[in-house]
């Protein structure tokens, strides 16, 4: 009995001293062990906390495919004894699983769809509206590239009614900023950015995702100080969080169109790394390709060398920092196609494909107006 | 035709004031900003005149209503004046001329007096403009129903504003004497003019004392006294030290007094902050570099922009640059005393190894400096680099908590030092190591190439476990483990069970999937499909263990299988590895068998 005791008083002091550590690795390995140790015992209330804060510190720490299963235990505990745990919470996180479960090529469309259904009906047991679960099917439409689902989805989302398991308030309206910029109203994406930004609605992630989605747009209205001023607020926001390596590959590209190459430069040195540590295809998808757009634009610039100091791991590692532009331009690009093409194939669709060409157009348009 | 909305004004205004200011005791900030910036106005016409603030509570007419009088010798305003500045609610263009134009001015005018309402029911401002030839003064008297009327008055005096409140009651608590004082030394305790408190008692000074960087001092001891005087009068608390803050841009100066207990790295780290002499925050963030966590802060900056809600500064250009030329100022402070005080270094990176360990990580120079000061665990106690690299060669590290533990008995037993690598920048911080000193031997290690360096068994031992490695492979091929016998320290170790981290990855699929629906395992299935193929655990049997030794030779096979089988457990508990159900079914066929054994024989002996 006393050694299940001081195994409980470990995994609580475990979990109390990752409250004093910043989002990543330490305080996933911190919690991982609390889980660890807690699964030693038999004691189900014990091992759901702990899982509850780890699925936490992964999801926010950028390693997503290990809150899905600890996610996936804890949504199996909560099935067997629906009175023992917190319902809110466990459905409020079931959107952080959806929210990620398609950046994982390996995830087939259907099992996507059917956990879409499976959040669905039990938001409907559980007595909720559905304004977060069609906001999840839009964003997964969007995804795949379903234009007109998408929009369906989206127009069933803003005819629901708020709810207890809706997003923030930021959040939503950030939605919405995006939700325009899908539709090519760049003008309108930005009153309502700048609307957001001077008020005071905030979250862990709004309005820096919204400084990061304007930037290229703002490029393309020609408004190159705002972007610049939207750029040196957003980037400094995130620049240490590694769950917004989707979000900092904005601020990459708008780099290399800018015409900073410098600067882009230090961004990809500092956050390459970070494409080691996730397993999120998607997110290393959007670096490779920013990658791939900011050698190319450092090739036209005559710059047929780059001074760079990678890790050891990255597989061209050159000891002397000196990389030849061309070869590792072929590097990312030949990824990044892999990966589109990966994803293509389960989604059904060529919408990867294509956002590699996008990439292209982007750049070409960038030459005519700046 | 069209109509224009009707508003209600004193909901208005009672919305405003209640909810734009976060505590009522703002009023005594919003009066102390307006003042402020009327007698900056009057400076850049008089420049040789000398601005004064005063406050005074007068005896009450009757103990109910206290009344508050706030007076400035500034600017005044003429008629024109008060209806533009005194009767517009929420005219946001001329918030931001007067924002973006006239950047020396703090406050917002009429915008600030609204405050006041949330105290006061009726406001009345008496007036009179410092222009030259403007004798007139002016009587505002608002109302919090939203009604105001102006008219002139035939009461002398000087040039300047008067703001007189009458408390409203459930507001008394704002209008005590000692409140007054402490909120206006709060808020106003930097100003560079004299802000006077007059009760019927006394009148006293409430702004005396110069913060200790404007202050010149005759010797170092001096001035060391009166920055932790004053870092004990600012936050009540004895500090280890201090370091005086300057930076060009932004205009700043201030000082950070360094911490006398350790910080965590997530806690908030907040400094407090004056706007051209007037508080801004008691809890600002994003003053310093992030690596800056063993200070606390107090900075006045001249030329920062406030966000709009003025509870911090406006993250631009020029906060960035401050906050760099801020972090130098620390960075010159510790790399100054690793020079001239090695003792005093040794018990600040005591306290605070992390926060220098985050700077570190970031700085090559700061890097070369430090590294030989900055201490890492290994499973031979708390060592700098410098110590370790002494004793040993090579650097040995693991790279998490999970390999440390699994190896840090083994190693040490084999005198083999190990870093644990896994706590906030080691790793970095040894892989910067390496990178700087291309001659320092680094290897990492985890308990799989730890295990590669047992000692292999002789040919002849290798013939003698023949038939014991058959029957341990058959126990344990179903499990996904592979086996092998080495020699190794220490002795009293049975067994040494390794996994890579992919392994540990699937081990948490599989005790998840035993618990989860079909769909559920299904996606895990297909989540865990990347790493399926190649992850293995391995079991490594001690041949120098005694207890292995016996069961090796064990003739009896069912025994012998039944032992493989507890002792394989077992090694799994030690490394804290969570047990699948079929682990279970082992240890518990395993140990029943075991008892049931053990007791044939005692029923054997007794007949």
């Amino acid at each position: 009995m006393s050694a299940s005791f001081e195994i409980e008083r470990q995994v609580k002091e475990l979990m109390s001293r990752s409250l004093q550590l910043p989002e990543g690795d330490e305080k996933i390995m911190i919690l991982e062990e609390a889980v660890r140790l807690a699964d030693t015992l038999d004691d189900v209330k014990l091992q759901y906390d702990a899982r509850e804060a780890f699925i936490e510190a992964a999801y926010f720490g950028g390693i997503p495919e290990k809150a899905l299963v600890a996610y996936a235990w804890c949504l199996a505990q909560y099935d067997r004894d629906p009175a023992g745990f917190w319902e809110w919470r466990i459905l409020w996180r079931y959107k952080w699983m959806v929210n990620v479960i398609c950046d994982f090529p390996q995830i087939s469309r259907e099992q996507i769809y059917e956990m879409l259904d499976d959040m669905e009906r039990r938001f409907r047991s559980a007595g909720r509206g559905l304004k977060a679960i069609y906001k999840y099917r839009y964003r997964t439409e969007r995804f795949f590239g379903n234009r007109e689902e998408a929009l369906r989805f989206y127009q069933l989302s803003e005819q629901s009614r708020r709810d207890d398991l809706t997003d923030c308030v930021a959040c939503e309206t950030d939605g919405k900023v995006a939700h325009q910029l899908y539709l090519g109203n760049d003008e309108l994406a930005l009153r309502l950015a700048e609307q957001l930004i001077r008020g005071r609605d905030k979250c862990r992630s709004v309005p820096h995702r919204t400084y990061s989605r304007l930037l290229v747009p703002l490029l393309r209205m020609g408004q190159r100080e705002k972007a610049w001023d939207f750029h040196v607020r957003g980037y400094y926001m995130i620049a240490r969080d590694r769950v917004m390596l989707d979000y900092l590959c904005d601020h990459f590209v708008f780099l290399s169109l800018y015409g900073d190459l410098e600067s882009a430069a230090r961004i990809f040195e500092k956050h390459y790394r970070w494409t080691e540590e996730v397993t999120n295809t998607y997110e290393r998808f959007l670096f490779y390709r920013a990658a791939w757009l900011f050698l190319e634009k450092a090739e036209e610039a005559g710059m047929n060398a780059l001074e760079l100091q990678l890790p050891h791991s990255f597989p061209l590692y050159e000891a002397a920092r000196s990389y030849d532009t061309a070869r590792l331009k072929e590097w990312f690009k030949a990824r990044a196609q892999q990966m589109a093409a990966r994803f293509d194939a389960r989604n059904g669709t060529d919408f990867f494909t294509k956002r590699l060409l996008d990439m292209q157009a982007i750049k070409e348009l960038q030459q005519v107006s700046v | 035709m069209e109509y224009k909305f009707q508003v209600n004004l004193g909901g208005i205004i009672d919305l405003l004031s209640n909810h734009i200011y976060s505590s009522p005791q703002v009023f005594i900030r919003e009066l102390l900003q307006n003042a402020v910036d009327a007698i900056t106005a009057r400076l850049h016409i008089e420049p040789a005149y000398a601005g004064r603030v005063s406050i005074e509570l007068p005896a009450p007419y009757s103990a109910e209503t206290p009344t508050l009088i706030f007076r400035d010798n500034g600017i005044g305003l003429t008629e024109e004046e008060i209806h533009s500045f005194l009767a517009t609610i929420g005219q946001t263009s001329k918030r931001d001329d007067l924002a973006e134009g006239r950047s020396d001015y703090i406050g917002q005018f009429g915008i600030g007096l609204l405050s006041c309402f949330v105290v006061s029911d009726e406001i009345v401002v008496l007036t009179r403009s410092s222009g030259a030839g403007e004798d007139k003064t002016t009587e505002w008297r608002g109302h919090s129903d939203g009604t105001y009327s102006v008219r002139s008055v035939t009461h002398e005096m000087e040039a300047g504003t008067e703001v007189r409140l009458r408390c409203k009651p459930g507001s008394e608590s704002y209008f005590a004497p000692e409140e007054v004082a402490r909120l206006a030394h709060h808020y106003g305790s930097l100003l560079p003019y004299p802000i006077r408190l007059t009760t019927p008692q006394s009148t006293t000074l409430i702004n005396e004392e110069e913060p200790p960087w404007k202050q010149e001092f005759a010797a170092r001891e001096l001035e060391r006294d009166a920055y932790l005087d004053y870092g004990r009068k600012t936050f009540g608390m004895d500090f280890l030290d201090y370091v005086p803050l300057r930076s060009a841009v932004g205009d700043v100066r201030g000082v950070a007094f360094v911490l006398p207990h350790p910080m965590s790295i997530a806690s908030r780290k907040t400094h407090r902050v004056y706007l051209k002499n007037m508080l801004l925050s008691e809890d600002a963030e994003g003053l310093l570099p992030d690596w800056a966590f063993f200070v606390k802060c107090v900075v006045n900056a001249n030329d920062l922009r406030p966000t709009a809600s003025r509870e911090s500064f406006y993250e631009d250009e020029a906060l960035q640059t401050t906050r760099e030329s801020l972090g130098r100022c620390l960075r010159n402070y510790l790399v100054e005393m690793a020079e001239s005080a090695p003792q005093r270094l040794k018990n600040l990176i005591a306290l605070h190894y992390i926060s220098i360990k985050a700077l570190a990580a970031e700085d090559d120079e700061f890097f070369r400096i430090f590294v030989n000061w900055l201490p890492f665990e290994t499973n031979m106690g708390t060592m700098t680099l410098t110590e370790y690299r002494k004793e040993h060669e090579t650097v040995h590290y693991a790279h998490d908590m999970d390999q440390f533990r699994q190896i840090a008995r083994v190693a040490a037993s084999q005198s083999l030092c190990v870093v644990n690598a896994a706590y906030a920048y080691d790793l970095q911080l040894l892989l910067k190591f390496h990178e700087l000193f291309p001659e320092a031997l680094f290897q990492r290690v985890d308990a799989n190439n730890l295990s590669h360096n047992f000692e292999f068994l002789t040919l002849n031992e290798q013939d003698e476990l023949a038939e014991f490695m058959e029957a341990a492979e058959q126990v344990l091929r179903p499990l996904n483990c592979s086996v092998e016998v080495r020699k190794f320290s220490p002795p009293d170790l049975p067994a040494l069970y390794t996994a890579s981290s992919e392994e540990s990855f699937r081990r948490s699929v599989e005790t998840t999937k035993e618990v989860t629906n079909s769909f559920w395992s299904s996606v895990l299935d297909s989540l865990n499909e990347r790493v399926m193929q190649e992850a293995d655990g391995h079991l490594c049997f001690n041949y120098r263990n005694p207890l292995f030794y016996k069961v090796s030779r064990m003739q009896d096979e069912r025994l012998q299988r039944l032992s493989i089988q507890v002792l394989y457990v077992q090694s799994l508990l030690l490394g804290h590895r969570p047990l699948t159900s079929k682990e279970m079914k082992l240890m518990n066929e395993g140990l029943l068998g075991l008892v049931e054994w053990g007791a044939d024989i005692i029923e054997g002996g007794v007949q």
